[in-house]
């Protein structure tokens, strides 16, 4: 059932760059994404502007929500609405990025292995089969277990290096059909090298799968730091949502009944993350979409 | 016979080559970590008497400094099923703490992984072939929001709900606290009923993955031709959606499910941790927390052999499931 | 004037009628006229040929008469008479029973018409075992033979999809679709990116089996000169509607509407003495927006002010028809 033939091929990239303006970008859903991270975002950058507690300050301890601690206290009796309003920092920093770097790496991987054809590319592709198969986060926990200390920047490079393997397997299949359209047989001819043809050429089409990719491996990024906190592979001293959790877990917040100990980090970890799903899946819907014509 | 010398041969190849990376892994990266073994025993004083670190540094090789002649032995010992000995419970063996706590994960993972492969597939069927009606879009959309929830902080609400405040189940632990003069009946309901938590964490984590990917899968193979010609041919619903569609779509999906299985380990090590379900996770964890470093890397590796076992079982499960596969 | 020979009953031998036929596509942009005003019919054991170019509505037709339009598209107008029954607004269960065991069709691209995942004989099988009552190695051993029908080997029952050649392939469908012993058998671009010598063969085998069980055929294709060599009768879509309708035999000596003859022309012939080869200028219509005169006006060469103006009945004479306003006015006639 075919209604009339399609027009002359459209190039994607043009096909991309139709419709409207910037409201035309997202989908109702990518924006709600695109709040929530923002949200989010401005909290972790003005968090000294609107915490009423420094998270180190002590009180009172085992605290219940009130007006004094909306979010009660823990058992050091530090304020936990100003403990989770800094711990988006460190999400925030570790999450963003160590997904970059992984995006960086998954992204450089799935256009050369997907472009080049020949044994380099194939040895490559198995040895990310190959990484694939290991658990990640234990080998995550083996490294940072070793490391003489775990800072932010120890948790981004582990993280980073180890969580883009999905990415460059789901670009490299972009890429090996990008590979076969008509403007990369042109850039062929008109003599621009491999280099020119995957950076120039076949990166701007892929585009939107790379940062729906992207968008992913961050909220990947985000969870995974968190259990890292959670093990204690990180530094305690810093504030943030897993280490937050993690204390709550070992000082037996759970037999206390205390709630607003347990909650808040986890759904602020939860709803990130999942702004950064909204998000992912509807950059991955639209391209789709205008794939299929 | 279905398989070929060569296919079996490449399976196992990967499998093996996959397990020896894990291995090199293991020895190279706790001394690229600047961690010298042998400080790093001496360190972990109060744990371990002269006498012992000179047992262990003899038995180790590293009073060689020669990485080369470690690693020899290293490897030596490993394929002998010497895993070393653990600092925490000296003179132990890794190996035999560890494979008393393996059945453990291996139950939960198992567990989970059947049953969220079961609920998530179902549900992906169901939400493709009823696309865009309400069960569609509450599965997508739960599928989304538990996607992004922390495998540990689940477990933690569920024992705070289920076992703290309604007391329905356990708080943790594998097993009733004495087991003497219960019937077999009784041990295994004592077991499920402390089971039921842990798997229904995991549960709920990874099935979403397993629906949207069963879900895309589906549509894919809707979409299809021959989709066309068997609805065509007046065969039912029922008989289309599964017998057609999602023989097809399962294909992709199975693939996807093993490889998700790392994924999965790792939620259990931290579920574990929260349950003090007594399985290589929580083995881990008190070895991070004792820095009991031969115990660290005795998990890693049983926990990349159970992976690369079930990922060479699912090798030789998948040409049974897709004839397009040549076993040559 | 929107059918020949509206109102009468069913004539005598005729199994399958269509008759004021009209199919929408309901788009965000409009609705699309993909088939209007469509009527024909055909005989038992008669092989009666659709042609024109795609999306011309050819396929939409097909899917019309067999009861598998899907939305957005859906049937305005019209009935479709299946031995006097109409087939147009029956129920998705009603149609089920009644398709495949009365009317079968062989879809576009057949070759991709088979699950890769489940092996021929049991496709084949399937379709036996979803209309009637029987076990399943009962339906095997009988698709073994339907197989050897269509000329294939017993054994391929047990081969899959992706053992066979694309010939063989859209052979199992073809036994499949006979696997009840319909009345009608519609083919849809049955040959397709197969070569010609394995179209010609295959074309051959559903030839012989029509003189054997005497099921009528609707081929479908965009492939004229195919037609001219293969079916009794051939009806030329353009637009949605039917420009021309007649013998093969008489369309091959004497195509009346400008727009079939460019179609014999745009292929090269496989015998006689036509030896030039021409594409036919212009793209088809817009259908959402379709012209007010003729459908064709604005790419034939003989169009005129009227072509423009209003849209040509069907001029019926004898066994054949037209819908054109310069063959009327004398001037179409070569």
């Amino acid at each position: 059932m075919r209604l009339g033939e399609a027009g002359p091929e459209m190039s994607p990239e043009a096909r991309l760059a139709r419709g409207g303006g910037w409201r035309g970008w997202l989908g109702r859903k990518g924006w709600a994404g695109v709040v929530i991270i923002a949200c989010f975002a401005l909290m972790a950058f003005f968090a000294h502007e609107f915490v009423p507690y420094s998270p180190t300050a002590t009180f009172p301890a085992w605290q219940p929500p009130s007006a004094v601690h909306w979010l009660g206290t823990d058992d050091y009796g530090q304020d936990i609405f100003s403990q989770v309003v800094y711990g988006s920092r460190a999400s925030l920093v570790v999450g963003g990025l160590a997904g970059l770097l992984s995006g960086v790496i998954g992204t450089a991987v799935g256009l050369v292995a997907g472009y080049l054809r020949g044994l380099w590319s194939e040895v490559l592709m198995r040895f990310v089969d190959l990484m694939l198969v290991i658990p990640a986060l234990a080998l995550m926990i083996i490294i940072g277990a070793f490391l003489p200390s775990v800072g932010q920047g120890a948790q981004i490079l582990i993280i980073g290096a180890l969580s883009w393997l999905w990415m460059a397997r789901s670009i490299r299949s972009q890429v090996m059909s990008e590979r076969e359209r008509g403007y990369v047989a042109a850039a062929r001819v008109v003599g621009l090298s491999d280099g020119e043809i995957m950076v120039r050429e076949i990166l701007p089409n892929v585009m939107p799968i790379v940062i729906a990719n992207l968008v992913m491996v961050i909220t990947a990024a985000i969870l995974v730091q968190a259990s890292l906190n959670f093990l204690g592979i990180g530094n305690p001293s810093t504030v943030s949502w897993g280490s937050m959790l993690s204390l709550a877990f070992t000082d037996d917040a759970i037999l206390q009944g205390a709630w607003w100990w347990v909650v808040p980090p986890g759904l602020c970890i939860a709803l990130f993350a999942y702004g950064f799903v909204l998000l992912g899946n509807d950059v991955l819907d639209r391209y789709a979409r205008k794939r299929e014509g | 016979m279905r398989y070929s010398a060569r296919y079996l041969a490449k399976r196992l190849g990967f499998a093996l080559l996959t397990l020896y990376l894990a291995a090199t892994a293991d020895f190279l990266l706790p001394r690229l970590m600047g961690g010298n073994p042998a400080q790093a025993l001496a360190s972990s004083t109060g744990l371990a008497s002269p006498a012992t670190v000179a047992a262990i540094t003899k038995e180790f090789g590293l009073s060689n400094p020669n990485w080369g002649y470690q690693y020899g032995l290293y490897l030596w010992q490993l394929v002998h099923g010497n895993l070393g000995i653990s600092y925490e419970y000296y003179p132990s063996p890794v190996s035999t703490i560890l494979l008393r706590a393996l059945p453990y994960t291996v139950a939960l993972v198992l567990s989970a992984t059947v049953i969220s492969f079961a609920v998530g597939w179902s549900l992906g069927i169901i939400g493709a072939w009823r696309r865009g009606a309400w069960v569609d879009q509450l599965g997508v959309g739960v599928a989304f929001w538990l996607y992004a929830v922390p495998y540990f902080w689940l477990a933690m609400m569920l024992v705070f709900l289920f076992a703290f405040l309604l007391g329905w189940f356990p708080m943790g632990h594998a097993l009733p606290s004495s087991i003497t003069g219960l019937t077999p009946w009784q041990w295994v309901a004592g077991a499920v009923r402390h089971g039921i938590l842990p798997v229904t964490s995991l549960v709920l984590t990874s099935t979403a993955g397993h629906l949207l990917l069963m879900r895309n899968n589906m549509l894919t193979v809707l979409a299809d031709d021959y989709m066309q010609l068997a609805r065509a041919k007046g065969l039912k619903p029922f008989s289309l959606m599964f017998r057609y569609a999602a023989r097809s779509a399962m294909l992709p999906s199975f693939t996807g499910l093993m490889l998700s299985l790392g994924n999965v380990v790792g939620g259990a090590v931290v579920t574990e941790i929260v349950f003090s379900y007594p399985g290589i996770g929580l083995a881990t964890y008190n070895a991070i927390l004792s820095h009991d470093y031969p115990m660290i890397q005795g998990a890693f590796l049983m926990l990349a052999v159970a992976v690369v076992a079930a990922n060479l079982l699912a090798d030789l499960i998948y040409p049974l499931l897709d004839p397009r596969v040549t076993l040559h | 004037m929107a059918t020949p020979r509206a109102g009468e009953g069913l004539e005598r031998g005729e199994t399958l009628r269509v008759q004021g036929l009209d199919v929408d596509y309901v788009t965000e942009e409009g609705v699309v006229a993909a088939v209007r005003d469509m009527a024909f019919s055909l005989r038992a054991g008669e092989i009666v040929g659709i042609a024109g170019e795609s999306g011309c509505g050819k396929s939409t037709l097909a899917h019309a008469v067999c009861g598998l339009l899907r939305p957005p598209a859906r049937i305005r107008r019209g009935r479709v008479e299946l031995g006097g029954q109409d087939l147009v607004g029956l129920s998705e269960r009603a149609m089920r029973s009644i398709r495949w065991e009365r009317i079968a069709i062989v879809p576009q691209s057949a070759m991709n018409n088979l699950s890769p995942v489940l092996r021929v004989g049991d496709q084949i099988a399937d379709a036996m075992l979803a209309h009637r009552p029987g076990t399943r190695a009962e339906a095997r051993e009988k698709a073994r033979g339907l197989l050897q029908m269509v000329g294939m080997s017993r054994r391929h029952v047990a081969s899959y999809p992706h053992e066979l050649s694309g010939g063989m392939r859209q052979r199992a469908v073809i036994a499949m679709a006979l696997a009840l012993n319909p009345e009608v058998l519609v083919l849809d671009e049955p040959t397709t990116a197969l070569d010609v010598i394995v179209q010609a063969a295959i074309l051959g085998t559903i030839r012989d089996l029509r003189d054997q069980f005497g099921f009528a055929v609707l081929l479908i294709t965009h492939d004229l000169p195919l037609l001219l060599q293969t079916v009794d009768r051939i009806l030329v879509m353009y637009g949605g509607g039917l420009v021309e309708s007649g013998s093969a035999d008489g369309i091959w000596r004497r195509p009346r509407h400008p727009y079939t003859r460019a179609l014999l022309g745009a292929f090269p012939p496989l015998t006689g003495p036509r030896a030039r080869l021409e594409a036919i200028r212009g793209m088809p219509p817009n259908l959402l927006r379709p012209p007010a005169g003729c459908a064709f006006a604005p790419r034939c060469p003989l169009a005129g002010e009227a072509c423009r103006r209003q849209r040509p009945p069907l001029a019926v004479q004898g066994d054949a028809a037209a819908a054109c306003w310069r063959w009327e006015a004398g001037e179409g006639e070569g």
